[in-house]
């Protein structure tokens, strides 16, 4: 091959970032008939989700693959931040219509002129962040009240929980699985697909699709790794991103309707969400956050772009 | 080779500035692991008595784990009482103290290799932020530049002081 | 692939080999194949890398259980636990003997280091053995294999360390150690009990049920901080990490309210031991995140893998043959290395055939705790020697029988995968 490329990514190798990081891999390869290739290192082996992002920077890392909203760990591209917006998308199709808009493509352009890095493309969708819980169903917002829940730290995520009545609770991910066996938390919010890799099926009694957050992984490259490939190489970089999620695309309504299969042979109870209420109790904290997380009025803008 | 060359004033207020450093270190080791319990008890306390949690518990304590490994290792540097496989070590005699000077240039020279290299990442994290208390990505590896520069400094001062002035850190002479 | 290996394990070993502290021989092991095979690891990359390895909450655990196990060595704790080992098995043939294996066990469920094990029974009960008559290299030796007992019991650092190398959970670890680690007690005890017979070692009179009771109770504030540790992990009370800070908080109150044993001075000096005493294992922790780097830039521990399910498919083969190669490189390395260093790079293959990488870490931790015994790089064999005041050599040779008698529990772990998994799965599905 003439170009060997490493990419790196921070979830295991069973995960669907694998999936989407050898689908690209794979494009790449058939683009380029055979004479790019790509050494794919998974599990944060090469350095966790600030590291990377520091040696893309830097160029000691050619490629990374990551959640969308991932990026906001730099400082510079503080303006995606958006994303982690609860009920800023109404469905899947608004998110990919988002992705593909050329106002997504402006803030991503800001970011990588200030990060010095390259935004190949959008790979694969990621099941909608959502909620399962061991003790007790939760249908609304009165349900969920007092619920200890494990969540990510965004602020976003922690501030509309509590908005729900719920009480965010840290918990490292390697310890989450124990915490929601003995009861430390009551519940965590990863998608279903999530869930069923991770097998918290089987400490987990019901799962609640509130789909407040949309997200999916994309694929980044290094400004040296880039300016190291000719014309018709860059070409080609950019467009088996697109291939990939061509391929990818199709599966994301079959990939999910498989994990809620599997979660109710698991034996978990799928509850209908009470999804105005949810965003009902929600307003506040988008309201408060609009004008200081992201600039006044851009929430309105993507949420009811066209 | 070691303190033997060294004038007299220098040898002296080498063993003075090493015995601070010591008392310093082990004080601020102390320090730190008692915020980190503390912490740590009031985080469970929170959230089983008041159904409530800080979140920013796990993040500062990972920075003050970070801080206690490698001041640690400058006061194990030392007190040269870091974990080492001393089989095929001379006993102690001339020839011990020759093989522990020939380490305390070892340390001088990797220290300052390590803290010329941290300094390198500290720069490359410049805008990447640290989790949920947003500080720069930095504070993460500073903890190394330290510890690089106090180990070289750790070895210095061994050898100037030279190994007759070894002393643990409690005050006591070394058997 | 072999020349990077052998440029990166010959450097670290050499250096090892010469004296150097661990964590210095892993970090220039580290920078030499940076140098040798630039520009693979970037400058940037290593200050990264001596952060990486310690970059998580979990091992804030570490601290901590050096810290519960330094306040109850300190307040009075562990002389309770021996009086009332002596009440209840002082008076069999070997008394001593067997006294100091069940001392180890129990004080196993308050220290996480075989290394704050040692010094505790060892400084009282090797004195002891010695005016009964016990040779002192036996005394020594007893020690030395049943103070291995102490990690395995939980807390335990290694099981700490173990879990998040190989991304497994600590809690689930702990429970994992429980039944190997009292199965160390029982082939040690025996062990014990066949030399004491052999060699007629004297009993002391039975001081009776009272001094047994009054022993107990002194004790039982003691006894309950492994059941805290299980307890709390089981309830959803904390996490593994907020237990070991608990069960220091606990010792604390123990020590100085009820014991009255523990002036705030004391505490302070157990505070600044502990942390110094941790800062050994952690700084150790943190450089070898620059060997997991550079192990999974070369894709070893998958061509490990898919080379280990080609040569045998059969879990407990493949088992016994890791545990061969970790009793093999635990004779001149210690745990702390083996687990950060060696261990991890295992795990894709265990995985690979079917091993369990719960059990995995039972069989690992205590093959790497049996090289704490062996020559020639013992670290308990010399330190119970020096307490001893005798040579290393005959400690050598009084440990054969304790040696094999864990080796043969080893084996049994590796075939019986039962007695590692029953109880995590019980409590943890
Ligand atoms: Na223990
Ligand atoms: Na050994």
């Amino acid at each position: 091959a003439d170009v060997e490329l490493r990419l790196a990514h921070v979830a295991p190798p069973t995960s669907s970032f694998q999936v989407a990081g050898e689908a690209y891999a794979k494009a790449l390869n058939e683009l380029s008939g055979g004479t790019m290739e790509m050494t794919i290192i998974p599990g944060g082996a090469l350095g966790n989700i600030p590291e990377l992002w520091a040696q893309l920077r830097n160029g000691a890392l050619d490629m990374y693959l990551m959640d969308i909203g991932g990026i906001v760990a730099n400082k510079e591209a503080r303006n995606l931040f958006i994303v982690f917006a609860p009920y800023l998308f109404k469905d899947q199709d608004h998110w990919r219509a988002f992705i593909a808009s050329d106002q997504f493509a402006g803030m991503m352009g800001e970011a990588e002129t200030n990060l010095g890095i390259k935004y190949l493309g959008y790979l694969k969708d990621r099941s909608p962040r959502a909620l399962s819980t061991s003790k007790k169903a939760v249908a609304t917002p009165d349900d969920i009240k007092g619920m200890k829940i494990r969540t990510p730290l965004v602020p976003s995520i922690t501030e509309v929980f509590k908005a729900w009545g719920a009480n965010p609770t840290p918990v490292q991910a390697s310890e989450l699985y124990s915490a929601m066996q003995s009861g430390l938390v009551d519940g965590q919010d990863n998608g279903i697909t999530d869930v069923v890799a991770a097998g918290y099926t089987e400490v987990q009694d019901y799962f609640t699709p509130l789909d407040y957050l949309r997200s999916g992984v994309g694929i980044w490259m290094s400004q040296k790794a880039w300016d190291g490939l000719t014309p018709q190489q860059q070409e080609w970089a950019m467009q088996a991103a697109d291939k990939a999620f061509a391929e990818q695309k199709p599966l994301f309504e079959k990939e999910e309707a498989e994990a809620l299969a599997a979660a109710q042979e698991k034996g978990m109870e799928i509850v209908e969400p009470d999804t105005a209420a949810f965003i009902a109790a929600s307003e506040p904290v988008i309201k408060g956050m609009d004008g200081k997380a992201w600039p006044a009025g851009l929430y309105d803008q993507i949420h009811n772009m066209k | 080779m070691s303190g033997a060359l060294a004038p007299h004033w220098l040898r002296t207020g080498a063993a003075r500035l090493r015995r601070l450093l010591l008392q310093l270190t082990r004080h601020g080791l102390g320090a730190g692991l008692a915020f980190m319990a503390g912490l740590a008890v009031l985080q469970v306390v929170l959230r089983y008595v008041f159904a409530d949690s800080i979140t920013w518990v796990e993040e500062i304590s990972v920075l003050v784990l970070l801080w206690l490994a490698w001041i640690g290792a400058i006061h194990l540097w030392l007190d040269r009482s870091h974990i080492a496989v001393d089989l095929l070590l001379p006993d102690a005699g001339p020839r011990r103290d020759l093989v522990a000077s020939v380490f305390d240039l070892a340390a001088i020279a990797g220290g300052l290799a390590l803290a010329w290299a941290a300094e390198t990442t500290l720069a490359a994290f410049g805008g990447v932020l640290y989790g949920s208390v947003e500080w720069p990505g930095e504070v993460k590896y500073l903890p190394v530049l330290v510890g690089g520069a106090g180990i070289a400094l750790a070895g210095l001062l061994n050898l100037l002081a030279g190994p007759d002035r070894l002393e643990q850190a409690d005050g006591t002479e070394r058997p | 692939m072999i020349g990077e290996l052998a440029l990166l394990f010959g450097v670290m070993i050499g250096l090892l080999m010469l004296g150097l502290p661990i964590f210095f021989a892993i970090g220039a092991a580290g920078a030499a194949y940076a140098i040798v095979y630039a520009p693979k690891v970037p400058l940037m990359i290593i200050g990264q890398r001596f952060v990486n390895g310690l970059d998580s909450y979990d091992f804030a655990a570490i601290p901590f259980f050096f810290l519960a196990g330094e306040i109850m060595n300190r307040g009075g704790i562990s002389a309770r636990l021996l009086r009332f080992a002596r009440a209840a098995i002082g008076h069999i043939r070997g008394g001593l003997s067997h006294v100091n294996v069940l001392a180890s066990m129990v004080f196993a469920g308050v220290s996480g280091s075989a290394a704050a094990d040692a010094s505790a029974i060892g400084s009282v009960m090797i004195p002891a053995m010695k005016r009964e008559g016990y040779p002192a290299a036996y005394a020594a030796s007893v020690t030395a294999a049943s103070a291995t007992i102490g990690p395995m019991i939980p807390p335990s650092i290694p099981l700490v360390i173990y879990a998040l190398f190989a991304k497994q959970s600590v809690g689930q670890m702990f429970l994992a150690g429980v039944l190997p680690g009292l199965g160390m007690g029982l082939v040690l005890l025996a062990a014990s009990i066949w030399i004491s017979r052999r060699r007629n070692y004297p009993s002391r009179p039975w001081q009776g049920w009272g001094e047994l009771a009054r022993s107990g109770v002194t004790s039982a504030l003691a006894l309950a901080l492994p059941v805290i540790v299980v307890v709390g992990l089981v309830s959803g009370a904390a996490t593994t990490t907020e237990i070991g800070a608990i069960a220091a908080a606990y010792a604390v109150l123990v020590t100085s309210l009820v014991y009255r044993e523990l002036p705030l001075r004391d505490l302070w000096t157990a505070l600044c031991t502990a942390a110094v005493d941790s800062c050994r294992v952690l700084i150790i922790i943190a450089v070898a995140g620059i060997f997991s780097y550079i192990i999974a830039s070369m894709g070893l521990a998958y061509s490990l893998a898919k080379l280990a399910s080609g040569l045998s498919d059969d879990p407990a083969i493949v088992l016994a043959v890791i545990m061969l190669i970790l009793l093999l490189l635990g004779t001149v390395l210690e745990p702390v290395t083996l687990l950060v260093v060696i261990v991890p790079i295992l795990v894709p293959t265990a995985q690979a055939v079917g091993i369990d990488p719960i059990q995995l870490g039972t069989v690992a931790v205590l093959a790497t705790l049996v090289g704490l015994v062996t020559p020639p790089v013992g670290f308990l064999i010399y330190l119970t020697a020096a307490q001893a005041q005798v040579r290393a050599g005959p400690v050598i040779r009084e440990l054969t029988p304790f040696v094999l008698a864990l080796i043969a529990l080893l084996v049994a772990l590796v075939f019986v995968p039962g007695l590692s998994l029953w109880l995590p799965r019980l409590f943890f599905g």
